[in-house]
Formats: structure tokens, C-alpha cells, sequence
């Protein structure tokens, strides 16, 4: 009996100093890895521009807009957006619940907000001015063979088109060298670039991966060995620029006319 | 022989602890333990490199802890307490990561988590630091955490090399040379590469040749 409750004071004793060291790091530590996830999903949005410089500051050169399910616009970041607005933006968008919490614009996922059923999401825009043009980034996600993958794709307004100039995809544990070769392939994301989403007829057709390419302006060629990836950024494609496509209409008028 | 234990806090047993785990005792390719992520994480250099960093650390610190607590821990649950110990460590470990080598963290993922299950950590505790002294423990961790990751680093040269043509992520062999094997990214590729090893440093080491 003795015994026991020596090992139990032990366990306790341990238990509590080991808490105790780990939310105390956790405080430390914590705000700086959210600062390393913000920085790593603005620069992997900057790296879907064809014209990366390590040194653009997004915050300066991009403004997010909002979309509601049906495309409408329902918020849009311009330079003098006060921080009040987003703050009432954000808590309305927490108010869905769920367990989201959303701080800053740049804060809205595709991931978190896959939570909620399909006409309650939010889809972000990303609109990146540079010498008074205007690229459109969009957000999109699927599922590629082992888990999910997501991309940004920047398009431009050329020649009453909507025509790609750079995609980045990432993965969360697609096969390294086959599979993961979507995020680590130049090649692969370089076909990309100057594709359409229109059809010559007007109708959205977007880009399709496929294995014997044939249509150069909508279909890229495949990852040979990994299908189901492949197919799954085709998927991807197809599904996640149609969310954008009432946005992209409305914009596509203005974009003609829009000098600075 | 009194001259031995007067070397002072680093002599030639201390050297030995340190060194042994590197070639004549090496964890990986002696005792075959900590295989499972050899063979995941040494596609590339650089997270191999870090790979081998986190377990130095873990390995090095919980068996210093383990051995400073030795005479304490209660011997029923010493496991528990040891599990414990690491669990501790491979979380400080991770928030570190997280917050000064994000790229690594992310590369990483789900292997740092795995350090906990690593058997070269718990053989380290159970077989040296439970019945040692705590500086010693300590160089014993730090030497079993090199010779695991000499092992990682050596496959991720040559499977970066000869998978994707690269070392720490830049090109070194151009594609016009060398014409990239997919299969040396692939898991499997390094099962058959760390037999090759094996294989080599039992016909070199003369200590390994099997006498029986």
C-alpha cells in the first residue's frame, strides 16, 4: 500500500512537471509557428505567379476578396479597408461555427472551410496588382491519391480570355517522385501556363490532365505512374475554378477598362 | 590502472561512447534498430539532416534525464516514466521545428511524432542510461543520435543524387547528363541500400565478420 501511493505520487509529480514544461513552451513557441504557416501559405500563393520575386510583399501587392457560395462577392479588401471591417467580416464568418476562427482575411482555407456543407463556404480570391495589372489567384482543392492536395492558380484577363499564367500546387502526402511531382515538378506546372478555362464557344471547360494531350489550349499531359494524382488535379481544376467562375465574369468587363 | 578513471570528464571511455555508435555499434546498421525511418525520411539531404538532428536530441536529453532520475524511478513503472520522459521531448522538439525550421516541419510531418516509437531511443534508456551515470548517458545518446544519422544522411546523398540528380535540393548532375531513377525515391529503394551497407561495412569492419 505504501508502496502504491509512492508511484502514484511519482506519476503525478512527473505528469504535472511535464504539463507544465509543455504549455509553457507552447505559449513561447506557438504565435511564432502561426506566423511560419501565414508566411508559407502567402508565398506559396505568390508562387502561382508566373514572375515570383522572393522579395514581393503580399500584403502590399495583394488585396483577398470574398466569395460566398454562389460566387457573389461579400467582401473585398481594398487599400483603405479598416481593420474594424475585417474584424466584423471575420466574426460573422466565426458565427458558422464549427470551431473556426478566423483572425485575418488571409486566415480563410479551403481546408477549414470544408467543414461546412457546400453552400455555406467561402472561397478566396486573390488579387495581385503589379504595374497596374490585375492577376486573379484562385483557391482551389481536392484529393489527390493518399490525402488532400490544393493549388493556386493566377489567371489574367488577355484578349477577352481568361487564360493561366502560373499555377502552385501542394500536396500533404503524395509519393515522393511520383506523385508529389505536381508541387516538385517545374515541367509538370509550366504546361499550365497559358491555358484557358473558356472554350471557343464560350463554355467553361477548364484544364484537363490527361494522358495523350491533344487539345493544346485545355488539356496538359499527365504524371506517368501516378494516375489517381493526376486525375485528382484534373478533378480539381475542373471543380474548384467553377466556384470562381460568376466572379471572374464580373470582374472580366472592369479588367478591360481598369488603369492606374 | 588508476590512471583510467582520473581522465576527467571526457577520456577514453567517454570518446569510445561517443564514437562507437558510429561505426562498430552503429544502431541501424549493427543493431537494425530506428529502420523505419531510415527508410522514410532519407529521400532528401536536408530533412534527413534535421531527421538526424531531432533523434540526436531526443536520444541525448531523455537519456540524460532518465540517468539523473535513475535511482528514483519506480522500478514497476519505469517504462512509463521513460515513455513519458520522451514523449516530452519529441513534443519540444516538434514546437521547435515548428517555429525555426518550418520547411523541415513540414517535410517532416508525421516523423517527428515518430521519434517517440523509435527504438533506438527507449534501447538507449533501457540498456545504458537506467544503469549509468548522467554525463555519460548523455554522450552515449549524442553518440547513438550520430550514428543513426550518419547512416541518414549517407542514404539521403546518395538516393537524392541518384533519384533526382540534386544534393540539398540543388542540381548537380543537369539532365542531360544524368537521366533520373524514380525508384531511388521511393521507400523500397532504400531497404536494398541500407543491405548494401551492411553488407560493406561487415566485409571492411573487422570486428562485424562473423567468427562462429
Amino acid at each position: 500500500m505504501q508502496n502504491n501511493i509512492k508511484i502514484y505520487l511519482y506519476v503525478l509529480v512527473m505528469t504535472s512537471i511535464s504539463a507544465a514544461v509543455l504549455s509553457f513552451l507552447y505559449n513561447v513557441l506557438d504565435p511564432l509557428q502561426a506566423k511560419n504557416k501565414e508566411d508559407a501559405k502567402k508565398r506559396s500563393i505568390l508562387n502561382s505567379l508566373p514572375d515570383v520575386k522572393a522579395d514581393i510583399d503580399f500584403d502590399k501587392t495583394v488585396k483577398i476578396t470574398l466569395l460566398d457560395a454562389t460566387g457573389k462577392v461579400i467582401f473585398t479588401q481594398k487599400e483603405d479597408t479598416k481593420t474594424e471591417d475585417i474584424d466584423k467580416q471575420m466574426a460573422e464568418l466565426n458565427k458558422r461555427g464549427q470551431g473556426v476562427k478566423y483572425a485575418k482575411l488571409i486566415d480563410v482555407d479551403l481546408a477549414l472551410e470544408e467543414k461546412f456543407p457546400l453552400d455555406k463556404r467561402i472561397y478566396p480570391v486573390y488579387s495581385y496588382v503589379s504595374a497596374g495589372k490585375t492577376t486573379q489567384i484562385v483557391s482551389i482543392r481536392g484529393s489527390g491519391l493518399w490525402d488532400k492536395i490544393w493549388g493556386f492558380i493566377s489567371m489574367d484577363y488577355k484578349d477577352g480570355k481568361w487564360t493561366i499564367s502560373g499555377v502552385n500546387f501542394e500536396h500533404k502526402a503524395e509519393t515522393p517522385g511520383l506523385g508529389a511531382e505536381i508541387k516538385d515538378s517545374k515541367d509538370f506546372k509550366d504546361q499550365f501556363k497559358g491555358k484557358q478555362i473558356y472554350d471557343d464557344a464560350g463554355k467553361y471547360v477548364s484544364v484537363a490532365v490527361v494522358k495523350v494531350p491533344k487539345n493544346k489550349n485545355w488539356e496538359v499531359k499527365s504524371i506517368s505512374g501516378s494516375t489517381v494524382t493526376s486525375v485528382g488535379v484534373s478533378e480539381m481544376m475542373i471543380r474548384g475554378i467553377s466556384y470562381y467562375l460568376p466572379y471572374l465574369d464580373a470582374v472580366s468587363g472592369k479588367a478591360l477598362t481598369e488603369k492606374k | 590502472m588508476a590512471t583510467e578513471t582520473k581522465d576527467g570528464i571526457f577520456g577514453k571511455k567517454e570518446r569510445g561512447l561517443l564514437l562507437d555508435p558510429i561505426n562498430d555499434n552503429n544502431p541501424v546498421t549493427v543493431q537494425i534498430l530506428g529502420v523505419c525511418s531510415a527508410l522514410a525520411v532519407t529521400s532528401q539531404v536536408y530533412p534527413a539532416l534535421i531527421m538526424a538532428l531531432g533523434v540526436t536530441l531526443v536520444t541525448a536529453f531523455s537519456n540524460l534525464v532518465t540517468s539523473a532520475l535513475r535511482k528514483t524511478i519506480p522500478a514497476s513503472i519505469r517504462m512509463i516514466i521513460q515513455l513519458l520522459i520522451v514523449a516530452v521531448l519529441v513534443q519540444v522538439v516538434e514546437m521547435l521545428l515548428g517555429a525555426f525550421a518550418y520547411s523541415a516541419y513540414e517535410m517532416l510531418s508525421v516523423f517527428i511524432g515518430l521519434i517517440i516509437t523509435n527504438c533506438i531511443v527507449m534501447g538507449r534508456l533501457e540498456a545504458y542510461a537506467m544503469a549509468n551515470k548522467p554525463w555519460q548517458s548523455f554522450l552515449d545518446g549524442i553518440g547513438n543520435g550520430l550514428g543513426y544519422g550518419f547512416i541518414l544522411v549517407v542514404m539521403a546523398v546518395i538516393r537524392e543524387l541518384t533519384g533526382k540528380g540534386s544534393f540539398m535540393g540543388w542540381r548537380v548532375l543537369p539532365a542531360e547528363v544524368y537521366t533520373v531513377n524514380n525508384l531511388m525515391v521511393l521507400p523500397c529503394a532504400s531497404l536494398f541500400l541500407i543491405g548494401i551497407l551492411i553488407w560493406i561495412q561487415r566485409s571492411a569492419n573487422r570486428k562485424l565478420i562473423d567468427v562462429s
